[in-house]
């Protein structure tokens, strides 16, 4: 039975994760006493149960609340066995002689296997592997003794490594790993911690040139450490820290080299965009933060895509600070935050509310056909390739709204540069248009029945007849207009409407809330 | 030498071909203008499965063995005029004057017959210059007029002409959310039953399913016909990877029949396909061989919307294709069938098989759809997908009852009889499906 030490990493058969972190005894009135105690934090908080206390005792810290739980050393869940990455390497990889169908039988039927044994046989010529995935294997170590590390002779042709979910606890012994791959050019730690204890400054020796992907999602690696990494690897041009509980402090110490062009800082703790840190990153994933504001006003030229979904955008200033000061963006993803939904307040479908998210977003960046345009400025929005004949629509909309409503804040555009653009491009001036207003299309008639009073709302476009029968159905119960006679009363006198059915409403002289009577023409 | 023809009808087919096309040139390291990717000395994929889909020229050029049909020159223009214009011989890009207008009948019989010898006599030529044709590759809409009309037309004469060989078809499942005409349910149901005897195998993609995965995995709020394209291309892509590259499974087109199809009619499998997700997101799936497994299993990973859970499976092929270990693939088929109530008919002895191909997909740079070191493809003739049927039937018969839009078809000299024809064909074809799901041996009854 393994005796694990603090902070070593453990797996169960049910594949949960974890960290320890206490070791020792409870009290002595614990009936739990003298038998050996794991604290462990769990990588998934489900899994725990408190926060590291028992009777108000507290042993360990946890992250993230409720991930921690105790239990015993022999307990039946947890694997003992501890593998090193050769190890499994060769279990995995090399079984040119070990293949047998395994006979799995769905129902009344056999499972057959098709070109197993080729792909075994390609697999076990090492020198074949480009890619080797060993994600989730339970691999604790690099390897015990140089022994073993002649196998790597045989994997200079490897590019691509994945290495997630396993238990590595610290990054020396990946570096031992991949020091020996000189072509590696993608490696994927995913999932497994590196906390501050694992900082070791001798590890900046290490140069490899090759990598340029580096993936360090779930690890809760501090941002001292990433500091460090990133001085191994001068060619690294992608790197990934999503899920490592960064605070906008963290970051303001992240200290990004010229070569690494994409970030993905996805969800962590963030509520600020900072993006005076990336004077160099071409690519920011930042989605599913909490992020709210700009938090400089630096313009930033490098910037080409930008992801902010998920986050706590509440302010259209917020957009157009944006469009200020990421000249450049050519691909945003911004659905989900609050402040579309704002937009898409009342009873809309889905689809009425992406269409109004599209408008806005048009209408505050400067955007091109993704097909015709120069590649320089906005195409790609939530995913959706922009063409010339939608930037147009949304663009004129979103005018024509600004000039029907007075100063909702929906329809200002608050980058000065931006709007005047947009009215120079159509030709407009940026007059609220009061004449709209005016000039309706409908009219407001109280109609007087024998002293009874509806009010109705009338298309001025319609014809006499039509507002007979209207006024018949609606208040006569439907007798024949032929029964009554309408009229009202202009400068006085009393005019009838009805002199000429088929004359229209608007060749008569009615205003707003102006009263018409019912005469009945059989009295 | 076992080369397939592509041949893309009407406009769904020519854009679900180009999205193809470029992933394939993608994957065997070809450039837009048909010469190797610098630093390769040969495609990548060996030559043996490179040839099924590419010739070669003299002068180093690769050129697709693929034809583009069309009855309107718009959709053919874009190719002539976009990135991938040199990868094509202009002869194999053809567009009449005058469109279907969503009309099986003008594909069919009035505008269609115009472009037919012109069409037969290029299929001719590129066939001859194959040393042993195995089949054609089609793909075309069931909705649209061209897809429908022209598709049956060709289909009916290639197997005139090629009697022997193998017709798989790709074709798209008319969709409410991205229709063009309201006479889809027509068109669907005539194409469909001209050519049950014809095409070999079909593999359908429901426009409707697809839309959903782009707006659920890969979050596209606003999935136009590029987004569904290029996830369309992943998945035939990966169906046809067997075939291009060397893998182990279905070598052959005859034998994706044998495998997938145990009546003739009954030549419908539903295709499933993981991992989906965006490249945001994708370094947050651990994608391991057990969750994409799972995951095939899952209707939302279906290319055609039904409930497998209400039919009975007659044959199942997964495809593995990328970096994965005999050892995971078991493990995964094991976990797999210890979680999913999968019911299988009793009179099929065999038809679950398990291949490999050792190539990993390839993401286009322009799309949403992330890069998986890993991904599997399921084709699995289930009795489940006769509710795609029923549905269209459905449409169908609202509208013919009130005969309404048939006029359109009549003016273009089609018998009205050949509405109730097809209607009745497609009748008993769901009929078939309830038939070959029962089982061979009736359950006790209670009895007292």
């Amino acid at each position: 039975m393994t005796q694990f030490r603090l902070y070593d990493r453990i797996s169960t058969i049910d594949d949960d994760i974890g960290t320890i972190k206490f070791v020792g005894y409870f009290p002595p009135d614990h009936n739990w006493k003298n038998t050996l105690i794991y604290g462990i934090e769990w990588d998934n908080p489900d899994r725990g149960k408190n926060n590291g206390n028992i009777d108000d005792k507290s042993y360990f810290k946890v992250d993230v609340p409720l991930s921690g739980s105790f239990i015993k050393f022999n307990n039946k869940k947890i694997c003992h066995d501890r593998f090193n990455f050769i190890e499994v390497f060769i279990r995995e990889y090399y079984n040119v002689d070990n293949y047998h169908e395994r006979n799995i039988k769905f129902g009344t039927k056999l499972v057959e296997e098709l070109g197993f044994e080729k792909l075994n046989r390609i697999q076990s010529e090492f020198k074949n592997l480009s890619s080797v995935s060993l994600n989730g294997k339970g691999i604790v170590d690099a390897f015990d003794n140089d022994e073993e590390a002649v196998v790597f002779k045989d994997l200079q042709n490897i590019t691509y490594l994945d290495l997630s979910f396993n238990l590595f606890n610290n990054l020396s012994s990946i570096y031992k790993i991949i020091s020996h791959l000189n072509n590696l050019s993608n490696l994927n730690l995913n999932g497994n911690k590196f906390p501050d204890t694992s900082l070791d400054s001798t590890l900046s020796s290490l140069n490899h040139e090759s990598l340029t992907i580096l993936k360090l999602n779930s690890t809760n690696i501090s941002i001292n450490q990433v500091n460090l990494i990133l001085k191994s690897f001068p060619n690294l041009s992608q790197i990934h820290l999503s899920n490592n509980n960064y605070t906008d402090t963290d970051l303001t110490q992240l200290n990004l080299p010229p070569h690494v062009k994409f970030i993905d800082l996805s969800f962590n703790k963030l509520s600020k965009l900072y993006l005076s840190s990336f004077p160099h990153i071409e690519t920011l994933l930042i989605s599913d933060n909490h992020i709210t504001t700009i938090s400089d006003l630096i313009i930033n030229k490098s910037i080409q895509q930008l992801d902010i979904r998920y986050n706590q955008v509440n302010e259209w200033t917020f957009i157009d600070q944006l469009s200020i000061q990421l000249p450049n963006l050519q691909n945003l993803r911004i659905n989900n935050n609050p402040v579309f939904e704002i937009v898409g307040a009342g009873d809309q479908t889905e689809d009425q509310m992406v269409e109004k998210m599209f408008i806005q977003l048009i209408a505050r960046f400067e955007c091109e056909d993704h097909k015709r345009g120069k590649g320089v400025r906005l195409s790609m929005i939530n995913g959706s390739p922009l063409l010339e004949s939608e930037i147009r629509n949304a663009e004129l909309y979103f005018i024509s709204k600004y000039k029907s409503t007075i100063n909702q804040p929906e329809y200002v555009i608050s980058n000065k540069i931006r709007w005047e653009i947009l009215l120079q491009k159509y030709n407009v001036d940026d007059k609220v248009d009061s004449t709209i207003h005016q000039a309706s299309n409908k009219v407001q008639l109280k109609i007087n029945n024998e002293n009874e009073i509806f009010t109705k709302t009338i298309l001025l476009n319609l014809t006499i007849l039509k507002l007979k029968g209207i006024i018949s159905r609606s208040i006569m119960n439907n007798s024949s207009i032929l029964n009554f006679h309408i009229y009202y009363y202009q400068n006085d006198l009393k005019e009838y409407l009805d002199t000429n059915v088929f004359s229209q409403i608007n060749e008569f002289n009615l205003s707003n809330n102006q009263t018409i009577y019912i005469e009945n023409a059989l009295r | 030498m076992r080369e397939v023809i592509s041949i893309n009808v009407g406009q769904a087919g020519c854009q679900i071909g180009n999205a193809c096309w470029e992933l394939y040139s993608q994957e065997h390291g070809i450039r837009p203008d048909g010469f190797l990717q610098e630093g390769l000395t040969r495609p990548k994929g060996g030559e043996e499965g490179f040839s099924t889909f590419f010739s070669e020229t003299g002068s180093g050029k690769y050129v697709p063995r693929a034809l583009y049909v069309d009855l309107e020159p718009n959709v053919i223009d874009e190719v002539r005029t976009g990135i991938y214009k040199d990868l094509f011989h202009p002869e194999q890009l053809i567009a009449g004057k005058e469109d279907a207008a969503n009309n099986y009948a003008r594909g069919h019989y009035t505008i269609g017959r115009e472009i037919l010898d012109d069409v037969l006599d290029r299929v001719r030529r590129m066939a001859d210059q194959c040393d042993g044709l195995q089949g054609f590759l089609f793909t075309h809409s069931l909705g649209g007029g061209t897809g429908s009309g022209f598709g049956s037309l060709l289909l009916e004469q290639l197997s005139i002409d090629y009697g022997k060989k193998s017709k798989l078809e790709f074709a798209v499942y008319p969709a409410p959310q991205v229709s063009t005409s309201v006479v889809e349910p027509y068109n669907t149901v005539l194409t469909t039953h001209t050519t049950l005897e014809h095409a070999d195998c079909t593999f359908m993609v429901d426009n409707e399913a697809i839309y959903d995965m782009c707006r659920r995995n890969l979050d596209i709020s606003r999935p136009n016909f590029d987004s569904l394209n290029s996830l369309i291309a992943q998945v035939v892509s990966s169906v046809t990877a067997s075939l291009r590259f060397d893998g182990s499974l279905n070598v052959d087109l005859n034998e994706f029949q044998t495998n997938l199809v145990p009546y003739p009619r009954i030549h419908f499998p539903l295709v499933s396909y993981a991992p989906v997700f965006s490249k945001a997101r994708a370094s947050h799936e651990s994608n391991s061989v057990a969750e994409i497994t799972a995951a095939c299993f899952e209707p939302g990973n279906q290319m055609v919307k039904c409930d497998p859970r209400t039919g009975k499976y007659m044959a199942t092929c997964l495809l593995y294709r990328g970096d994965v270990v005999t050892r995971d693939v078991q493990n995964a088929v094991a976990q797999a069938k210890a979680k999913k109530t999968v019911q299988l008919v009793d009179w099929c002895p065999t038809g679950f098989k398990i291949g490999i191909c050792y190539q990993p997909p390839t993401a286009i740079a322009s799309t949403e759809l992330a890069a998986a070191s890993r991904a599997v493809c399921m084709l699995s003739n289930t009795t489940a997908i006769a509710e795609a049927w029923r549905r269209i039937d459905r449409k169908f018969d609202l509208m013919y009852s009130k005969r309404a839009f048939v006029h359109w078809y009549v003016g273009e000299g089609m018998e009205e009889g050949e509405f109730t024809e097809a209607r009745e064909d497609l009748a008993a074809l769901e009929r078939d499906y309830i038939e070959v799901g029962t089982d061979s041996f009736p359950e006790e009854e209670e009895e007292y």
